[in-house]
């Protein structure tokens, strides 16, 4: 049996970047490049001359289909074991799915400089108008969380376990819209469609929610470039803008200095405090005091509202009916964890 | 024939031009790689300095200099996804979408000829009129919505073939029924009203009453006379398929043609294979026009050139 070969396709889409061909050296690894073309396949076979322990899995072919209708007719067709970006409303034809708390976070972003936004009240209305269990249901079929008040998940470093979400409470929104004088307010959100699963949609409900505590809420949808000069405009920031944070170093810096630090590329306020906290933790190297500065940190932009905090989108995959594996937060896939049943 | 084809040529040096033009200017105003290629949260300095690398940081005018320089020598330079000479992908991927277009084209035309002529020989009758009616069906269904459709039945259900990609003779069958389905349905109703049109002459009854076999009438002599509007929509479908279905039939099933290429350039802004392929597929567009035009004089001596 050890010399049968199991072929195994896997189909990752055309978008997303492998990162770990870069990174695993050719030659000391258990598997070696047999052949890659580009925006195509690549296929690997067992490193005869690798020191651990061998692999189950003989041989693997990674096939790159853009399409998710097409990946989910090959895993249908028995053509593929394992498919990446499983759309939610799949998940029941699939054969197996494998689902894991992933990296990417959804959150709009609210200027707390300017505009309607300007006033705490007004923003902590905007996250208790959003059902955000609603929306984990409704968007993605059940397979998100909801995010605890930050851009972090729980098993991200600077993780503050003491600081949830805002409930969904549309009468307090309301309430306290109409204490900031800010009812039926004009509040821009901006977002892009097709660059990250649901985009439009998220935009669009957060809106619909909004809308129904009494803001105006105006949705503009731009292309991903345009959109993107929008995130980053350092000069003029939106009412509110969307984007999907995903940190593969599971650690609270990254994202923390582009999106909470003032100044950060595509952060909305200017709390020099928040900033200060940030940049200490960055450079901070004991480890229980970068944790409380980061616990810190996302309690005082928590009680700022300076986000409204959506979900933490799971990685779902489709698998065939022989294949044995578990999905990973960092969302590599390493074949020499997977087994293929007989 | 040597002036005329140097004069087609001629013309067809201008449109590439102007083609390439155009993708040069429109990438630049409405797309910036540079914050596509990196990580959302890099800094402005990492864009900054990746930016020079490009080069894209030099006025345009600049850009365009050495630009028309380079592709005369054919080297649109380093793709900025893939990191290897841009003509070198291009030169690739072409034959696979040409023989896509080959087989899916080639095969509606040839379906198209008996067809519609049975269609044309009783105009109103049954077969005409269910002839009409799917062919109507044909040309209005969404190629992406057809190989989908396509895919789910005889792929995943009948299991009868593969779902996607390329490798043994069996892949081409679904994209080039996807890529021809549409093709065929239109060149069928231009053979029928050319037909009919031309079984309407005088001539004909004239082929009759002499005697001319009714194979030969039909399939000979009005076949001849109806096959230039026939011809310039093989001509046009081959265009439309190479520039512009293939996108779409090739993203389905991950066929790694131009199409598919294409698409993946533009998801990744990369300027550099975008221009070399609208480059080129600017060439075979021309180059084909080119081809229409000598196979009308061959079907129709009275063109033969002024």
């Amino acid at each position: 049996m050890p010399s049968r070969l199991y072929w195994m396709k896997m189909v990752p889409p055309g978008y997303a970047e492998n990162p770990k061909f870069a990174e695993a050296p050719i030659g000391t690894g258990p598997y070696r490049f047999v052949h890659w073309n580009r925006g195509q396949d690549i296929v690997l076979e067992t490193n005869a001359g690798y020191w651990g322990k061998k692999p189950q899995i003989k041989k693997v072919t990674y096939r790159f289909v853009e399409e998710p209708g097409t990946r989910l007719a090959g895993l249908k067709a028995g053509e593929f074991d394992l498919i990446t970006n499983l759309l939610p409303e799949f998940t029941r034809q699939v054969p197996k799915a494998a689902h894991v708390l992933g990296l990417e976070h959804p959150i709009v972003i609210l200027n707390a400089d300017a505009g309607p936004t300007k006033d705490v009240m007004v923003r902590q209305a905007l996250n208790y108008a959003v059902d955000k269990e609603a929306l984990a249901e409704g968007l993605y079929e059940g397979f998100a969380q909801v995010a605890q008040g930050q851009l972090l998940s729980p098993s991200f470093f600077g993780f503050n376990k003491d600081v949830g979400p805002y409930p969904y409470n549309p009468k307090k929104a309301k309430s306290l819209l109409k204490q900031a004088g800010a009812a039926g307010a004009t509040v821009e959100i901006i977002g892009t469609s097709g660059r990250w699963l649901k985009d439009r949609e998220i935009v669009e409900a957060v809106a619909g929610y909004w809308d129904q505590v009494g803001i105006k809420a105006k949705v503009r949808i731009f292309e991903f470039n345009e959109y993107l000069n929008r995130l980053f405009d350092r000069k003029t920031r939106a009412d509110a803008i969307f984007v999907v944070s995903s940190n593969e170093l599971l650690d609270a810096d990254k994202s923390f200095s582009a999106y909470y630090k003032a100044g950060g590329i595509g952060s909305s306020n200017t709390d020099a405090e928040l900033a200060g906290l940030i940049d200490k933790a960055r450079t901070e190297t004991d480890v229980e005091k970068r944790t409380s500065l980061y616990h810190q940190a996302v309690k005082r932009a928590y009680d700022q509202a300076y986000f409204v905090w959506l979900l933490n989108i799971e990685d779902v995959y489709g698998m065939s009916k022989r294949l044995n594996w578990s999905a990973r937060v960092d969302a590599k896939m390493l074949v020499h964890e997977m087994r293929v049943a007989e | 024939m040597g002036r005329y084809l140097l004069k087609r040529l001629w013309h067809g040096v201008i449109v590439i031009f102007g083609v390439t033009v155009l993708v040069f200017v429109v990438t630049r105003l409405i797309g910036d790689p540079v914050k596509v290629m990196l990580p959302m949260e890099s800094t402005l300095e990492q864009r900054a300095a990746f930016e020079k690398q490009l080069g894209l940081d030099r006025p345009i005018p600049v850009q365009f200099i050495d630009f028309v320089g380079d592709v005369a020598h054919l080297d649109f330079g380093d793709s900025l996804w893939q990191h290897r000479p841009a003509m070198e992908i291009v030169f690739e991927k072409v034959p696979l979408t040409l023989k896509l277009t080959a087989v899916g084209i080639g095969l509606a035309f040839l379906l198209s000829i008996p067809l519609g002529i049975i269609a044309a020989l009783r105009p109103g009758g049954i077969t005409d009129r269910s002839t009409v009616f799917f062919s109507l069906i044909g040309f209005s269904i969404p190629q992406f919505w057809l190989g989908l459709l396509l895919i789910v039945i005889l792929a995943v259900k009948l299991q009868w073939l593969p779902t996607s990609g390329t490798g043994t003779p069996t892949h081409i069958i679904l994209p080039a029924i996807t890529m021809g389905l549409p093709a065929l349905a239109r060149l069928v109703m231009m053979v029928r009203s050319s037909m009919i049109d031309e079984l309407n002459q005088q001539y004909v009854k004239t082929g009759y009453a002499k005697g001319i076999p009714f194979w030969r009438v039909v399939g000979v002599h009005a076949m001849r006379n109806a096959a230039l509007p026939v011809v310039t929509l093989v001509g046009w479908e081959v265009i439309r398929a190479v520039a512009g279905y293939s996108v779409v039939v090739e993203t389905v099933f991950a066929w790694p043609g131009i199409g598919l290429t294409a698409m993946q350039a533009i998801e990744r802004e990369d300027l550099i294979l975008l221009q070399a392929i609208v480059f080129s597929v600017g060439i075979m567009v021309v180059l084909i026009n080119i081809l229409m035009d000598m196979v009308y004089t061959v079907i129709d001596p009275r063109l033969k050139l002024k």
